[in-house]
């Protein structure tokens, strides 16, 4: 049981660390980037392509991962969705989808549709508490609680956090008040980025780098959102941890199939009952 | 009039809403039917039936996406239900299309009202995203019950249903069968958008605000247009068992969907003919040949982000730009009619709306402090103050947009506080806004027959099929906005482009719009604002003219001359408390109202505006 | 130094609707310059014009001896131009310091002017109270202190204020008329768009008057003819 607890926190680990980069997307453009989760898929893509054909080290594939994302993701920003700002949902949801696709279609080209193993983090299982967990999947924990920790700091402790959510709920005061508004969502976008790609060896090793994955880490996030409250970094990792626990409980207890079932009911519940979720309060962006 | 009436000879016919005859979809059409007989291969008819499958389903998003303004990937799920249960049934013996057809609609409106329902009411992103995930979801629930659904490996040897008795099992029968449906569909799709039905879809994309102020209950509007999407969806999953008899799980994935978005997009979201144009691409594309496929992802990704933030409007955009480019005909002087200050307008069933002591706060604020005002029929009472004061809130109040904190709001004898805003509206009160708020894509007539769409009902059945019962209501519309338009002196600009027109002929538009709608109040909301002198004085003829007609007119004001004119009544606001009341000669020579008001403070033996008293 | 902030035959809207026909005004160091109008006349849209939030179809904006026209709106108020919007606009989900903080942004070292927070604690001592209270708790007036003492954390040379009474109570105007004519004594130049006639006219040194997107009075504020031209252009007569 332990196992499958064990288990479900570290799937709700990247389904935290997505949650956060979307997250800091949110807060930076109000708007929710369809598109991010590609990044971590491109990271894992990356990892594998740095252990298992350049074979370079880890600190090498994870600097990799995150310039590359970080390139890609302020690309995203300046060419989809800066022009985007205020069409409203059509607009935005079609174009984050869009280059969403087109990622995850680039990749298909080039890699194939087999899911390939990332090499990096040794696979054999350890015990603790009484269940068993893989090396991988204790670092996923880990490094979902520090950048949560990490991330939570910066927006509210510096004056640049401070900063970056005030003009996320006021654009033009911000603007008025000599803030540079646009290289703000620029940088965050970019951090999303780094993090969803820097992380590539780490998630990668759970997950192997298969390209389609980012159409339902893409939902997930959607709900680790729903749950945690849109622009809570602390609301996204619980929101994470409690997908990660009802896809496994689910799966163990239910069968294979429920895993997914059971997360739409909970998305569905949580849509009805508290809309702005546990911990967050819609940032409406106002002109 | 002169002002107004100058504006006429300048509206010249490009500005003229243009509604194309369809042509070249009934040539279509014939050529579609007539196709096994020209001599076309088997490829062809196969690819037709599969382009007009993905038409259905990508029609039923454009209505409730493009018209509806709501984006629900519903359609995968429906179009999956309209195949597996034409399966299904099949297995047991059922082969008459008619039972199956009938089947896969049931279903489609189950499905659909079941996640239409709640799902509307989320809006926005949280119904796009949960109608994503129940397309992620559809394999797991497909899986679940193998026994049932055949599980992975499907449902195979369905064979070619019959049809009151005629077996459509040679190509050409079923082919035709296919292009038959599809054409009834986009038929009845097209008489939806062009009726009432298309102008209210119209008023509901542009402002639900401004739906609501008409009486249109935006929540059973986008429910209805959502179910109504669900039936092609359906009719299209049980074409598609019955094309090559064999379904399975990756029939309807998430690729799916999205060349299903695509399509919608690349044709244009809001058009009728859109999806045929979309479907051909995307099946003549990306989804066609093996070596095709693996570029399909890339080629659906950049349609998206490329329709996305350039063309949002489509090919159907492109093509209506086209149209009006080149559709133009010569201008016409439009002839100018002389105001007629005993203009018909007709007579008005007025109700006395009462305000007792109201109060609201935001937030930390008390933005109105226990006000208590009347508003006679058949009288002008004017609301006047600085900005800041209270005004708008008071109006958004009535209409219903905001929630009471205390106090009472009655139209005649009925309190009318705490209903919705759609049915305060229907219960008589109308009202203009600040902006004036014109929906694009309607001509001034139909901007004005759209207040009569909430009041004066008819089903959708008698829409799509174009009873008579249809066609005498639409002719009642076009007389009571003929009549409206006429009382506020724009009559000859019927077919102008509503958007296209002044400031000040939009406000008189806003005006004949709330006649049309046989109000009880009239709440206007500045209406005289960049107007200039000549305007406003029509205007406060027109409104004087309203009130004589029986209704209980609310006019908001910053124009001090104006209210003092127009109106038999002043409430005057600060702070969110009245500090006077009274006729307008009393107004005026109110200190209290000078100073906290004006901000002038008066010299002995003179008035507010500084004449000697 | 005297930095003029001017605007120059301007015309300016939104969009396809111009607003703004040919306007030129002067806001000079240590005077109060008024902008008077009724609604809809372009108040709004000059100062939206003059901090770079709208670009104008025509004309320029100066200051001192730069012109500004192309000068991206969050570059203005490190050249010393601050605009405090109408309807209170400051960050209400964070708290009162948060927002004076973020106000520093601007200024010629930020650090220094975030350690420097108490001037405007003495200039609102209401505000030092309120200090860690989110700025969405606090009333109307207390906010509006909020939206000035934020504008001038950045020590502007030129502060614009569109309609700071709006929805105030008297008592809590008179404060903020103390306060711009502190600023006047401290040498900055204040553009005010007001509504109410006598109260901007108490501390004004200058009036324009704007009507429907035009100039139609610009004056010293002493001369007494001006009064019975703001009054009849309030009350709609023609002007």
């Amino acid at each position: 049981m332990v196992t499958t607890i064990w288990a479900g926190l570290s799937v709700g680990a990247i389904y935290a660390i997505a949650g956060l980069t979307y997250n800091l997307g949110y807060i930076a453009s109000g708007v929710f980037n369809f598109a991010q989760a590609q990044f971590v898929v491109v990271g894992t893509f990356v990892a594998y392509y740095a252990g298992a054909n350049l074979k370079v080290s880890i600190v090498l594939a994870i600097i990799g991962g995150a310039l590359f994302c970080a390139v890609l993701a302020g690309l995203e920003d300046v060419i989809a969705l800066r022009p985007l700002a205020g069409s409203g949902l059509s607009g935005e949801l079609i174009t984050t989808v869009g280059v969403a696709v087109l990622i995850e279609g680039i990749i298909l080209l080039v890699a194939g549709p087999d899911p390939q193993r990332v090499p990096y983090i040794q696979s054999d299982s350890f015990t603790l508490l009484g269940g068993r967990i893989l090396p991988a999947e204790a670092l996923l924990i880990v490094c979902a609680v520090a950048f949560t920790v990490i991330l939570a700091t910066l927006s509210r402790r510096t004056t640049l956090g401070v900063t970056a959510l005030a003009a996320a709920e006021n654009r033009r005061a911000a603007t008025l008040r000599g803030v540079n508004v646009k290289a703000l969502s620029l940088g965050a976008f970019m951090l999303a980025g780094a993090i969803a790609g820097g992380l590539g060896p780490v998630i990668g090793a759970k997950t192997f780098a298969t390209f389609d994955l980012g159409d339902g880490l893409a939902l997930k996030a959607f709900v680790v959102l729903a749950i945690g409250g849109f622009g809570s970094f602390g609301g996204a990792l619980i929101g994470g941890m409690a997908v990660g626990l009802v896809e496994a409980l689910s799966t163990r207890w239910l069968g294979d199939n429920y895993a997914n079932i059971m997360v739409l009911v909970v998305l569905v519940l949580i849509l009805l009952i508290k809309p702005s979720g546990l911990f967050g309060r819609r940032v409406e962006r106002t002109v | 009039m002169a002002t107004l009436k100058a504006a006429a000879p300048r509206v010249s016919a490009a500005l003229t809403v243009i509604r194309s005859r369809p042509y070249i979809p009934i040539v279509l059409a014939a050529l579609l039917v007539l196709q096994p007989w020209l001599g076309v291969d088997q490829q062809w008819i196969r690819q037709t039936e599969l382009v007009v499958i993905l038409a259905l389903i990508v029609s039923g998003l454009n209505l409730s996406f493009g018209y509806g303004g709501e984006l629900a990937l519903g359609q995968v799920a429906i179009y999956a239900g309209g195949a597996y249960i034409t399966a299904i049934l099949a297995e047991h013996g059922v082969g008459d299309m008619a039972v199956t057809g009938l089947a896969a609609i049931g279903l489609a409106l189950v499905i659909g009202l079941l996640s239409g329902l709640p799902g509307i009411r989320l809006g926005g992103w949280a119904l796009a995203m949960v109608s994503f995930f129940l397309v992620l979801v559809l394999p797991n629930i497909i899986n679940q019950f193998p026994d049932l659904t055949g599980g992975f490996a499907g449902i195979a040897g369905v064979d070619r249903p019959t049809l009151f008795g005629i077996s459509l099992e040679s190509t050409n029968a079923f082919y035709l069968t296919v292009v038959i449906l599809g054409i009834i569909w986009f038929v009845f799709m097209r008489n939806l958008v062009v009726s009432r039905y298309g102008v209210a879809l119209r008023v509901l994309r542009q402002s639900p605000v401004l739906a609501r102020s008409l009486g249109i209950s935006v929540y059973r509007l986008k429910v209805t247009v959502y179910l109504l999407g669900a039936i092609p969806a359906g009719v299209a999953g049980m074409l598609f068992t019955y094309l090559d008899g064999f379904i399975s799980p990756s029939s309807f994935t998430f690729s799916v969907a999205i060349s299903i978005l695509a399509a919608c997009i690349l044709g244009g979201k809001d058009t009728i003919y859109g999806p045929i144009l979309g479907a051909a691409f995307i099946q003549f594309g990306p989804s066609n040949s093996e070596s095709f496929q693996k570029y399909s992802l890339v080629a659906y990704g950049a349609f998206l982000v490329i329709f996305g933030l350039f063309l949002s409007g489509g090919v159907g955009e492109l093509w209506r730009r086209l149209v009006s480019r080149f559709g133009r005909r010569t201008a016409q002087v439009l002839d100018a009619s002389e105001f007629d200050a005993d203009a018909a307008i007709p007579p008005l069933r007025g109700t006395d709306l009462r305000l007792s002591d109201v109060s609201k706060r935001f937030g930390g604020n008390l933005v109105l402090d226990r006000v208590s005002l009347t508003a006679r029929a058949g009288h002008v009472t004017a609301l006047i103050g600085p900005n800041g004061s209270g005004k708008t809130t008071l109006l958004n109040l009535v209409s219903g947009y905001y929630t009471l904190g205390s106090g009472t709001i009655s139209l005649g004898d009925e309190r009318i506080d705490g209903r919705s805003s759609h049915r305060i509206a229907r219960a008589g009160v109308a009202r203009t806004f600040q902006t004036p708020n014109i929906p694009e894509g309607l001509s001034v007539d139909e901007t004005v027959e759209s207040a009569r769409f909430a009041r004066h009902t008819i089903g959708i059945l008698p829409t799509v099929l174009r009873l008579p019962v249809a066609a005498r209501t639409r002719r009642d519309d076009r007389d009571a906005a003929a009549a409206a338009l006429d009382a506020v002196g724009l009559g000859p600009l019927g077919t102008a482009t509503a958007t296209a027109v002044p400031l000040g002929t939009r406000r008189l538009l806003e005006v004949a719009r709330a006649i049309a709608s046989e109000p009880a109040v009239l709440l206007l909301d500045e209406p005289a604002s960049g107007l200039d002198a000549h305007e406003v004085d029509e205007l406060a003829r027109l409104i004087r003219a309203v009130a004589a007609a029986g209704a209980a007119v609310v006019l908001v004001e910053h124009n001090f001359q104006m209210v003092l004119g127009a109106s038999d009544h002043i409430y005057v606001l600060a702070e969110g408390a009245v500090i006077a009341e009274g006729d307008p000669a009393t107004i005026r020579d109110d200190e209290a109202v000078a100073r906290s008001y004006l901000g002038i403070t008066t010299e002995p033996g003179t008035d507010v505006t500084g004449s000697r008293t | 130094m005297t930095t003029v902030l001017e605007m120059r035959s301007i015309s300016s809207g939104y969009g396809d609707v111009r607003v703004l026909w040919d306007v030129s005004l002067r806001v000079p160091p240590g005077e109060v310059t008024v902008v008077l109008g009724r609604n809809g006349a372009g108040k709004s849209t000059t100062l939206l014009t003059l901090a770079g939030v709208l670009k104008p179809y025509s004309g320029s904006v100066w200051f001192g001896e730069r012109e500004l026209t192309t000068v991206p709106a969050h570059k203005r108020p490190k050249l010393g131009i601050a605009l405090v919007q109408e309807g209170k606009q400051i960050f209400k989900q964070r708290t009162v310091e948060e927002n004076l903080l973020v106000g520093a942004w601007a200024a010629q070292s930020p650090r220094a002017a975030r350690k420097d927070i108490s001037r405007q604690y003495d200039l609102f001592p209401i505000l030092a109270k309120k200090r860690s209270d989110l700025a969405g708790s606090l009333s109307g007036g207390q906010q509006q202190m909020v939206a000035i003492a934020q504008a001038l954390m950045a020590r502007p040379k030129v502060l614009m204020l569109d309609e700071p009474s709006a929805g105030l109570a008297p008592s809590i105007v008179l404060e903020i008329l103390a306060v711009i004519r502190q600023l006047r004594e401290q040498g900055i130049g204040v553009l005010l768009v007001e509504q109410l006639v006598d109260q901007a006219m108490s501390v004004a040194d200058s009036v324009l008057v704007l009507d429907a997107g035009r100039v139609a009075y610009s004056g010293n504020a002493a001369d007494a003819s001006s009064r019975d031209l703001l009054k009849s252009l309030y009350l709609g007569t023609q002007v």
